[in-house]
């Protein structure tokens, strides 16, 4: 990794292409849970890499690229937030999805509703992507008192929508289970 | 708590990127612009006397105890201990440092202050050299640096390799040489250490030789920038130097070399048109040189001339001559890279410095051998960093497959 990254840090294309690509589930989650819809999260995304391509030169340490990366993308994502709370009456079309969605797909829907965009990117970054309390502070520019706090109270709120869903879900599953026998 | 952690692990798993956001990264990655390398000169011309003798007479000025100085400046003489085992490249350096003499001046009350020659202030800084130690690979200097504006609370912390640890860093520029050598730049050096309080930083400088130095010698530091992070500045795309100062902060700084410490092993393997030439080996880190094969590349001086136009504005003055600029790049290298291991295949975290220079810190592992590795292939190389087993330990027998050169060295 810290190969691709020095070489990457040398405007190396190839090298810059293939970090990128390795972090781009990760971009895509942490973004999404700020953005919740696929085209805002795209273009999130582009104009990341575009910042990233120009500015990594100055990148201090290889071994904290990822944690730079991911700033500058919460960056951005505020930044589309921003402008599309201002035009609120802008229309967007429903997310193309697959009729056979797996279950985590389902839960991760349930995820996005149920929580504010503040405690879903916490729990993102915290739970999925690895980042210690600290680094989540410094991505986000709030105290690790607060990263704490977003976290209890996140798990605390998905406790209680999952206990409470939990029955839903299992019956999903049990749907696609009868559907498999009828067919 | 339990179903949470397993349905975050669940969303976790799921790696899916929906096609339409892959486009649109496509169509960004294929067409980024293009930025030119910056080539490294080297500045010639530029030839140091040997180092001035750093206690400075200034009129009442004398030799004080370290508990007199203690008072006033309590981390002078143990910023080693305080550090050391912080930071990377960590340590036992404490017992071997020399502390620099420190000289103090008395003012009209009475009052002690530090030295002016290991003490420099400019522009609000205070930097006071400490310790400093020479292994024969690299000079590692502490210092004090105190900021009359405050805010080092809000300095970040970084994780340093292998662990929970944690060090806080000051960003470093100017330029350094040792007696009669060439002046370089401070670029990736810095100082890493611990914040004291809201003015006061501690910390390390380590500064890598281009040879492996067996005489004394003295280190003229000259330093032209302090900057640091500030975990509340807003602007994240600057994510590092929220803060730089600009100022003027000159040091001479006499050291002697540990010749004990350092063991030079010579290998003389070769592969694929590598050869492992030789490794030093010290309580701190671990040196290896390959030669690297390269290809000449013929440099016109039409090309020399464009690009001195192009850098300079149409002075056409490089500052280097023709035939510098073609010993500096006309050889293209190939990809290389060094994997360092010891005896039970634990990976020693290394960045390569010069063509075929690499430096790995030891940061307390047990050595009594290494596990040398050289690649000329970055996916080959890439696979055996991701080969990490659960262990922290490396497929050496995977290494040895794929690697152009692999060495086994007794270092006990």
């Amino acid at each position: 990794m810290d190969i691709l990254v020095r070489k990457a840090k040398k405007h190396d294309k190839e090298a810059f292409g293939q970090l990128i690509k390795m972090y781009t589930p990760s971009m895509y989650k942490a973004a999404k849970a700020i953005l919740k819809n696929d085209e805002d999260t795209a273009d999130a995304i582009q104009e990341t890499v575009l910042t990233c391509w120009e500015k990594i030169g100055t990148l201090k340490k290889d071994k904290y690229f990822k944690t730079w990366l991911i700033r500058i993308l919460i960056n951005h994502c505020n930044q589309i937030y921003r402008e599309r709370s201002r035009n609120i009456s802008e229309v967007r079309l429903p997310e193309e999805g697959s009729m056979e969605e797996n279950f985590a797909a389902v839960e991760w829907k349930e995820f996005l509703q149920c929580l504010d965009e503040k405690y879903r990117i916490v729990t993102i970054l915290y739970y999925v992507e690895g980042f210690k309390i600290r680094e989540i502070a410094q991505i986000l520019d709030i105290s690790e008192k607060t990263v704490s706090g977003r976290l209890a109270t996140a798990r605390d709120r998905m406790e209680k929508q999952y206990m409470r869903e939990k029955p839903s879900a299992v019956i999903y599953q049990m749907n696609l289970k009868r559907k498999e026998m009828l067919l | 708590m339990m179903q949470f952690e397993e349905m975050m692990d669940r969303i976790g798993s799921n790696n899916e990127v929906p096609e339409r956001v892959w486009k649109k990264l496509d169509n960004v990655l294929n067409d980024l612009p293009d930025y030119e390398e910056e080539l490294p000169f080297r500045r010639r011309g530029r030839q140091y006397a040997a180092a001035a003798a750093i206690t400075v007479s200034m009129g009442t000025a004398f030799c004080v105890s370290n508990p007199a100085l203690a008072a006033k400046i309590p981390f002078i003489g143990r910023i080693f201990e305080e550090v050391e085992n912080k930071i990377p490249f960590s340590g036992d350096y404490s017992e071997k440092a020399v502390l620099l003499e420190q000289t103090a001046k008395e003012d009209e009350e009475g009052n002690l202050h530090a030295a002016s020659g290991v003490a420099k202030t400019d522009a609000g800084i205070t930097f006071t050299a400490s310790e400093v130690y020479c292994d024969g690979l690299s000079v590692f200097l502490t210092a004090q640096i105190e900021v009359e504006q405050g805010g080092l609370e809000n300095l970040p912390g970084h994780y340093i390799d292998g662990g929970d640890a944690t060090a806080e860093m000051m960003y470093l520029r100017g330029e350094w040489n040792l007696p009669g050598g060439d002046a370089r730049s401070l670029s990736n050096d810095n100082l890493e250490g611990k914040v004291i309080d809201d003015n006061t930083f501690v910390g390390m400088l380590k500064l890598d030789l281009e040879d492996y130095k067996s005489g004394g010698g003295g280190l003229s530091l000259r330093l032209s920038s302090i900057g640091w992070d500030d975990v509340t500045m807003a602007d994240a795309e600057s994510i590092s130097e929220s803060y730089r100062i600009e100022g003027q902060w000159d040091f001479d700084i006499p050291f002697s070399v540990d010749t004990e410490s350092v063991k030079e092993i010579a290998v003389g393997q070769e592969g694929g048109g590598y050869t492992l030439e030789k490794v030093f080996v010290s309580p701190y880190q671990v040196v290896t040189y390959v030669d690297v094969p390269y290809e000449d590349r013929e440099i016109t001086r039409e090309e020399y001339e464009a690009l001195a136009a192009e850098k300079t504005g149409g002075t056409k003055d490089l500052g280097i001559t023709y035939e510098e600029y073609v010993e500096e790049a006309g050889k293209v290298y190939p990809f290389w890279n060094t994997v360092i291991c010891n005896q039970d295949g634990e990976i020693l975290f290394s960045n390569p410095e010069d063509v075929g220079k690499t430096v790995a810190a030891v940061d307390g592992k047990e050595i009594s051998a290494l596990h040398i590795f050289v690649f000329d292939d970055a996916d080959a190389d890439l696979e055996i960093e991701k080969s990490r087993l659960g262990n922290g330990t490396v497929d050496m027998k995977r290494a040895e497959e794929t690697a152009v050169v692999s060495a086994e060295v007794e270092v006990k």
